[in-house]
């Protein structure tokens, strides 16, 4: 059974229809990716499945059934509007904090000081928060998200407005989390992000999926019959090819349907070219997106 | 520990260690001190000695009365013209003469060198009383020499009124009802400043997805009553020992004879509870709906001079307790505590009234907490942006 399913949610706002249908599941260790333009209701969705917001339709199951309170303790999250106590002294902020995920205070302090040395963050932990620079307290909003070790994630655009050094922070502690099979969902329109994390996705545009899937399944679904080649000197004619168009530093070849991009490499080979580039032209995500996104 | 519990203990170590509070608490003892300090001064200041003569050719005052007023002096003189010279000298402020047959005639004549006090018109009052009262029983002449007591008896509104200088006992239930005014806007403004500043820090998306809205709000409710409680013990506790050390050390009568109206003071805090439901429902309703927390503040203080209304209105209630705009005052919940105070000085306010009351804020109260849920739970998420009502429809409400 799924971790996280997701069926046929609508939410409205007044006249807003903020999310209209959307369905997807999410399994037990995987990096899920909910991605969609500004405005296409992956924020509201999230507030669904965490019962901040309740349906107007549709059902959530998390954890094998709806949300409940103690299922909350399970779950780390990471708003995409986010904040800690200002007043208050960091340490003691972040162990307040994870008492509300249901850590006991000795536990929170325990756990605590390895990701205060970690993050570097070991010697201000007696500062307030709003002495701290942005990037200290992006950190200290990472540490709140996993301090209690949650079994799903839900990262609302992670990466928004971390720096590089803690945007590789934060990707790497995904990953580690990842590594120990913890369930992360993250939510983003940063393409090349999923590409580099994401194992599924769902592409969601006007409160509706719109894609849904493997991430690698869906590239191949919209690729079109073409090839990408480099070739040491000038690419010589070859049958079967429809256009010729640059891309980057190689060619793109559109092919018609009866030829193979196998017939087109042993053309390549038979003419004794010099190949330096050869594969299956799979569009990017962004590419995606766009299209799926315009069609719409 | 509970989650509720862990909101409430935050917030009460938030709200009670910090220096605001420690203002609030010493802010009530250095207030009470300094109104009792003027007081002593200007009284002090209003205090001065007085040389009074007289002319008593009957010999009619040739007794002194034990207790007399140390501020005024009494100098007998023989005749007229010497009382006139002293006078004209300012050896004296004033001379009365009276004639020989005074016994008779009960004429006297009071001649002012310029403006006489009232303390030295009755210190002399109190001579010619004593002497004309000397050939009476003891009892007979001490009181009379007391004077009257008046003490109006409204016999329609069950009060009795002394003239002159009314109980403490009397203002108590205003006291109580300032005192639940002050703590109402205590902790309402301080609930309303607290939802304002998770909002503003961004962090009530991060406390929302760890427990419920309600148990944020019950738990919040609950640390912000606990500083509000203990601030109220303080209070009270600092009045109680101005009380006895006004009464033990300074031997002030008036404090010394406080009578407590049992029955209005139950009745008031039958009224006070669902009055205060009300009032920090409202609060938590406005704070939902404000964008940050400096507009909280200014909301707030606009809400609880409606709080205050019934004491502007003092005189007109006072005039008559138990006329329409009393009654209407008493069943409106933001007005219901304090007006109940102020009518209960001048009549014995209907139980029946005091259960109305009671009533409609604890209805008004309830409705108020869900219209509050609806409004937090709807707004909560709105950062930066003013609550639309329109948001309130059928779909919005289920947020």
């Amino acid at each position: 059974m799924a971790t996280v399913e997701v069926s046929h949610l609508k939410k409205a706002f007044g006249p807003t229809q903020a999310v209209a249908d959307v369905s997807f599941a999410v399994e037990k260790g995987e990096i899920f990716g909910l991605l969609g333009p500004n405005g296409a209701g992956k924020t509201t969705s999230i507030r669904l499945m965490l019962d901040i917001f309740q349906p107007d339709a549709g059902t959530v199951s998390i954890l094998d059934g709806p949300m409940t309170e103690a299922k909350k303790n399970r779950i780390g999250y990471m708003p995409e509007e986010r904040g800690l106590y200002q007043e208050m002294p960091l340490e003691a902020c972040l162990i307040y904090l994870a008492t509300l995920k249901g850590l006991s205070k000795t536990d929170a302090r325990r756990r605590l000081q390895p990701y205060l040395e970690h993050f570097d963050l070991a010697q201000h932990r007696a500062k307030k928060v709003k002495e701290l620079s942005k990037g200290m307290q992006q950190k200290a909003q990472i540490i709140s998200t996993v301090l209690h070790e949650p079994e799903i994630l839900i990262m609302d655009e992670p990466f928004s407005g971390l720096d590089p050094v803690n945007t590789q922070l934060a990707k790497d502690l995904m990953l580690e989390l990842h590594r120990r099979g913890v369930t992360i969902i993250m939510s983003t329109h940063i393409m090349h992000q999923v590409e580099e994390l994401c194992n599924r996705i769902v592409l969601i545009n006007q409160g509706r999926n719109v894609l849904y899937g493997d991430l690698a399944q869906i590239r191949r679904e919209h690729s079109g019959h073409a090839v990408r080649v480099k070739v040491d000197g000038e690419l010589p004619a070859l049958a079967g090819v429809q256009a010729v168009t640059p891309h980057n530093d190689a060619l793109q070849l559109t092919l018609d349907q009866q030829t193979s991009p196998q017939e087109i490499l042993q053309q390549l080979v038979s003419q004794h070219c010099a190949i330096e580039q050869f594969e299956i032209a799979l569009p990017s995500l962004d590419e995606i997106f766009i299209q799926v996104v315009s069609e719409q | 520990m509970s989650k509720v519990w862990l909101v409430a203990e935050q917030q009460f170590r938030k709200d009670v260690f910090k220096r605001s509070f420690i203002v609030a608490i010493v802010a009530m003892p250095l207030f009470l001190g300094f109104i009792i300090v003027m007081g002593l001064l200007s009284a002090r200041m209003q205090q001065q000695t007085t040389a009074l003569g007289y002319v008593d050719p009957g010999h009619v005052l040739t007794q002194q009365p034990a207790a007399s007023n140390d501020n005024v002096t009494l100098t007998r003189f023989a005749s007229a013209a010497e009382a006139r010279a002293a006078l004209d000298a300012e050896q004296i402020d004033a001379y009365y003469a009276l004639p020989a047959d005074y016994p008779h005639s009960r004429q006297v004549q009071l001649v002012v060198g310029s403006q006489l006090d009232n303390a030295a018109v009755q210190a002399f009052s109190e001579l010619v009383r004593f002497n004309l009262l000397a050939g009476q029983e003891e009892q007979v002449a001490a009181r009379a020499q007391a004077g009257p007591e008046i003490v109006i008896l409204a016999t329609a509104n069950n009060r009795a009124l002394p003239l002159g200088a009314p109980g403490l006992g009397l203002f108590l239930p205003v006291l109580v009802a300032m005192l639940f005014a002050f703590l109402v806007m205590t902790v309402a403004a301080t609930l309303m400043e607290s939802l304002a500043a998770e909002k503003q820090n961004r962090t009530i998306e991060i406390v929302v997805s760890s427990i419920s809205p309600g148990q944020m709000m019950a738990g919040k409710i609950l640390g912000v009553m606990g500083m509000a409680l203990l601030l109220a013990a303080s209070w009270i506790g600092i009045l109680l020992a101005f009380a006895w050390i006004g009464a033990h050390v300074l031997g002030w009568g008036w404090l010394q004879t406080i009578t407590v109206n049992g029955r209005d003071l139950a009745l008031l805090i039958l009224v006070l509870v669902p009055s205060f439901l009300c009032l920090a429902a409202l609060m938590v309703a406005l704070g939902a709906t404000v964008v940050d927390t400096q507009e909280a503040q200014q909301i707030g203080a606009v809400a609880f001079m409606i709080i205050f209304v019934p004491i502007y209105l003092f005189f007109l209630f006072a005039n008559d307790p138990n006329g329409p705009l009393a009654i209407a005052a008493s069943l409106f919940p933001l007005t219901a505590v304090t007006t109940l105070a102020v009518r209960s000085i001048f009549m014995e306010v209907p139980t029946a009234q005091f259960i109305a009351s009671a009533l409609v804020a604890l209805v008004c109260g309830l409705a108020l907490v869900w219209l509050a849920g609806k409004l937090f739970r709807a707004n909560m998420l709105r950062y930066g942006q003013r609550l639309q009502l329109g948001r309130l429809g059928r779909k919005g409400a289920k947020a």
